[in-house]
């Protein structure tokens, strides 16, 4: 077979031990965490500088090929997908911090540093980059930004964007540009780094981040109350967000997703529980009983018939681990699952997780439960068996009837995973067309040749996915 | 004359007519009447008013139209035991301060419009109504405009409509002034805070005659507070360069009307600078001005941000700039001075070129491919250059 010409070109750039093109290697990076958007680069490269970011797209540019940016791949929706043979550049060989100014609170990292890694890194300083998502072990700070990632306490403690002071991007034509890259807390002029956040990597590469560091608060209380129904959880949820508390935490599972959980983990959990809450509560430590008292009286009044708290560092580092490790276990009970992520106002919560077990019923699913229930961001998953063409078309459709159902009570279809490539087709659903043309000139005054990422976040004329057509052929050029 | 806008159709219309005609919309707020660029000579100007259109109660959210002032849109809120954490002057109006990114020392608590502000409506240049974010309190469907917008200085479209996060309402807030003999001390001494039971929700600093005070805000329930300005005085007992000089309790509407100090002075002087530099540098800062004799100072040394009034020159100007530009600060006039023809113009620039002005010249001519909203204002056109 015929080498590609520009994969000397990129070779020069990076050196052979950055660059991959061997089709049993590349298979690794055909998918993300959306297993059904499947597409092979024709190479991958793992650029170590910001300067051979900006070479390797210029040689791209000059060949004309697609690009595609990736960090460590763990994203929901298909956004680090490639098509048309195109080329991905992975972040992960970027992964210095290259500087953490205490005095003014911020860290300065390569977009491809994983979130645990700065974390770690100023673990003993009293301070913390915030964002926490259940991948943060994996996942890349750029990443996170270009997903615009949540967390476990990003109810009380905000999202990526709310942490991300100023960007060093490679543009679509090879540019570097700095936007707010520096220790301020403000510029001047309109929020560039604020549309950067949250793009899937459509207007560029992000190649270096300046992180907000806050304090790590010291003194909480964890709650752990278990209810007979999902209906009785999400009560309690709408119930204390009104109450005006503001808990740093409220995350949610399922009976089904207690049993996975306990099952392969053994945290004790009462595995006859229709749903667990678990929430938490940081800042003055003299004041947290009186605001869990609140709580745990509202978790009561919805019927919680057994709630169990901690103040101590051990128990709450189990039960958060628990938490994160739910995904894990999945696997357990289904190869394949969907998790479908979506966002509602809070007080609809009931209302909608019970929709979403009529759906899972409609279309003859098992529908499990495990989300970040403070900020009405659902994640139902969807089970299925990737070998029954005629399930995952089941699966596809229910999530659609969901997303839309979602969108009627004001919600949004989607909380945190993005809209990559797997909810182009409900953009429709939530923007109209002068929003959508709105979107894609935007993007075309970052890359006006659509060559970057094209075809995901924003639905494109040039390239139509249908993923829902044709579940596991979807990806043009890229099916198998 | 000024055209008074209140409903979508009004909107509409005006547009249409900026199109057709190619007379721009101009509004330069209140508190940024003369901030930035001036605007062409044939212009349509125009303000917005409103109201709340509907408050999520339950959701803590609300949706107003950018028209309506802050201080409108909090006396609503309070009725609701609610409110918006932006301590900014009430006149101001939502789309004001959403386009200036203005935000006041509840900043360190509640954070600013990034993190406040969850949709938006607002009209292109062909008058489409152009609906960003939404209700929900996390959403990533399509770009983020809404952040986009702000601190966009109304350039990028004319915004009519936003949603936010409201709050609850804190039962009181504890006020404690103290006096620095010296700044020297303060980065240091907001790091504690900040690592301590101390964490206060606000920190304000302003000059009063020769002396530098620090404003503490503590806002939560009176055992909160007990507790936290407890923390407060125990951290300062054994310092000489720090006094304790007032201490009181307040209700956080009091609050927002920004401490004991009041904000007239920003709005009754000849020249009001704001500069921005890293927080490390605010002593670095505040004494350049205090030294050039600028007596009026105010400002957020969490955030690096000061503001500073009085007759500044523009000897004053290049000495605050040359301060600024080796530690990665910048300056921006929000009144500059008045030239000896009486026209308000900026000395120039208004504030230095920014490493991604460039860029958004190019977003700019995307979204307002016909000028039609603040042209000049701040990305600036041949006419205002
Ligand atoms: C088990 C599990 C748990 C998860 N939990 C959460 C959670 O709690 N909260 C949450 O928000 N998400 C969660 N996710 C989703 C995912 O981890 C996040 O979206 C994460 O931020 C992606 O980071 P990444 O480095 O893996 O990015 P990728 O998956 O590699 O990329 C994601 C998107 O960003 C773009 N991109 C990546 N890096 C760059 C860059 N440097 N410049 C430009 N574009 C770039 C890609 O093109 C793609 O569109 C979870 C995923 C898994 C598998």
């Amino acid at each position: 077979m015929q080498t590609h010409p520009v994969i000397e070109e990129l070779t020069r750039v990076v050196g052979e031990k950055n660059i991959v093109t061997d089709p049993n290697e590349l298979r690794v990076y055909e998918c993300d965490g959306f297993p059904i958007a499947k597409g092979m680069p024709l190479a991958v490269v793992f650029p170590e500088n910001t300067e051979q970011v900006s070479a390797v797209v210029k040689a791209l540019n000059t060949h004309e090929l697609a690009i595609v940016p990736r960090g460590s791949g763990t994203g929901l929706a298909g956004g680090s997908v490639v098509y048309d043979q195109g080329v991905i550049i992975c972040t992960s060989r970027m992964t210095a911090i290259q500087k953490v100014d205490l005095e003014n609170r911020v860290a300065v990292v390569q977009s491809g540093c994983r979130n645990t890694s700065l974390t770690d890194a100023i673990a003993c300083t009293g301070l913390r980059f915030s964002p926490d998502p259940s991948s943060q072990r994996a996942a890349t700070i750029g990443g996170n930004v270009c997903t615009n990632a949540g967390g476990i306490n990003t109810l009380k403690h905000g999202v990526t964007t709310n942490h991300i002071l100023g960007l060093e991007v490679v543009l679509p034509d090879g540019e570097i540009l700095l936007t707010r890259a520096n220790q301020c807390y403000d510029g001047i002029g309109p929020d560039l780094p604020g549309v950067i956040c949250g793009s899937e990597g459509i207007l560029g590469i992000v190649t270096r981040v300046w992180c907000r560091l806050v304090p790590d608060p010291k003194a909480f209380r964890t709650i752990y109350a278990v209810f007979k129904s999902n209906f009785d959880a999400c009560k309690t949820v709408a119930d204390v967000i009104a109450s005006g508390i503001l808990p740093t935490s409220m995350e949610m599972m399922d009976g089904t997703m207690i049993q996975v959980v306990e099952n392969a983990f053994h945290f004790g959990f009462d595995t006859s529980a229709g749903a667990l809450l678990l929430i938490e509560v940081d800042g003055v430590d003299e004041i947290l009983d009186d605001e869990m008292k609140v709580i745990i009286d509202i978790a009561k009044a919805n019927h919680a018939f057994d709630i169990q708290f901690c103040k101590d560092a051990a128990r709450r580092a189990e039960l958060w681990s628990a938490r994160k490790k739910t995904f894990g276990a999945i696997g357990r009970i289904s190869r394949s699952y969907c998790t479908m992520d979506a966002c509602v106002p809070r007080s609809m919560l009931p209302e909608v997780v019970a929709r979403v077990t009529e759906i899972g019923k409609e279309y003859d699913l098992q529908i499990n439960n495990v989300f970040h229930a403070g900020d009405g961001n659902i994640h139902p998953i969807l089970l299925f068996n990737e070998d029954k063409p005629e399930e995952v078309q089941r699966v596809m459709q229910a999530s659609e009837k969901i997303l839309e159902y979602c969108v009627t009570v004001g919600g949004t279809i989607t909380g945190e995973h993005g809209v990559g490539v797997e909810k182009l087709a409900l953009m429709h659903a939530m923007f109209d067309k002068p929003t959508l043309k709105m979107f894609l000139d935007l993007k075309k005054a970052f890359d006006p040749k659509q060559q970057f990422n094209d075809a995901k976040l924003i639905p494109s004329d040039k390239m139509v996915v249908e993923l829902h057509q044709s579940p596991l052929a979807n990806v043009p050029g890229g099916a198998m | 004359m000024t055209l008074t806008l209140s409903s979508l159709d009004q909107l509409t219309d005006a547009v249409n007519e900026a199109r057709t005609t190619q007379t721009p919309l101009v509004d330069y707020g209140i508190y940024h009447a003369k901030l930035g660029h001036l605007p062409p000579e044939k212009h349509t100007p125009y303000t917005l008013s409103g109201d709340i259109l509907e408050h999520y109660v339950n959701d803590f959210t609300v949706r107003a139209h950018a028209g309506i002032t802050i201080g409108q849109l909090n006396a609503q809120l309070f009725e609701q035991n609610q409110f918006i954490p932006i301590n900014c002057d009430d006149d101001l109006t939502l789309g004001e301060v959403i386009n200036h990114n203005v935000y006041g020392s509840l900043r360190l608590r509640y954070g600013s419009m990034r993190d406040q502000l969850l949709g938006l409506h607002y009209l292109d240049n062909g008058a489409n109504d152009i609906h960003v974010g939404g209700r929900t309190v996390k959403n990533v469907a399509g770009l983020d405009v809404t952040r986009l917008m702000i601190g966009s200085m109304g350039e990028l479209g004319l915004i009519h409509q936003a949603t936010l996060r409201t709050y609850a309402l804190p039962a009181e807030v504890a006020r404690v002034d103290l006096e620095f003999k010296s700044l020297d001390l303060l980065p240091q001494q907001i790091t504690d805070w900040m690592l301590s039971p101390a964490y206060p929700s606000s920190i304000y600093l302003r000059r009063l005659g020769d002396a530098w005070h620090i404003e503490l805000g503590y806002l939560g329930n009176t055992k909160a507070n007990d507790v936290q300005v407890k923390a407060l005085k125990d951290s300062i007992t054994n310092i000489d360069d720090i006094e304790l000089t007032d201490e009181r309790r307040v209700t956080v509407p009091e609050h927002l009307k920004f401490g004991n100090q009041g904000r007239s002075w920003q709005r009754k002087t000849k020249t009001l600078v704001k500069a921005i530099c890293p927080p490390r540098e605010i002593p670095l800062l505040a004494n350049t001005l205090a030294d050039m004799g600028v007596t009026q100072i105010g400002g957020y040394p969490t955030h690096g941000c000061l503001l500073a009034a009085g007759a500044l020159t523009s000897e004053m100007d290049l000495k605050l700039q040359d301060m600024l530009q080796p530690i990665g600060g910048m300056r921006q006039w929000i009144i500059p001075p008045v030239y000896d023809d009486g026209r308000t113009s900026c000395v120039t620039p208004f504030a230095p070129e920014q490493p991604d002005w460039a860029f958004l010249r190019r977003i700019k001519k995307t979204m307002d491919p016909r000028n039609l909203f603040n042209p000049g204002r701040f990305i600036e056109t041949e006419e205002s250059a």
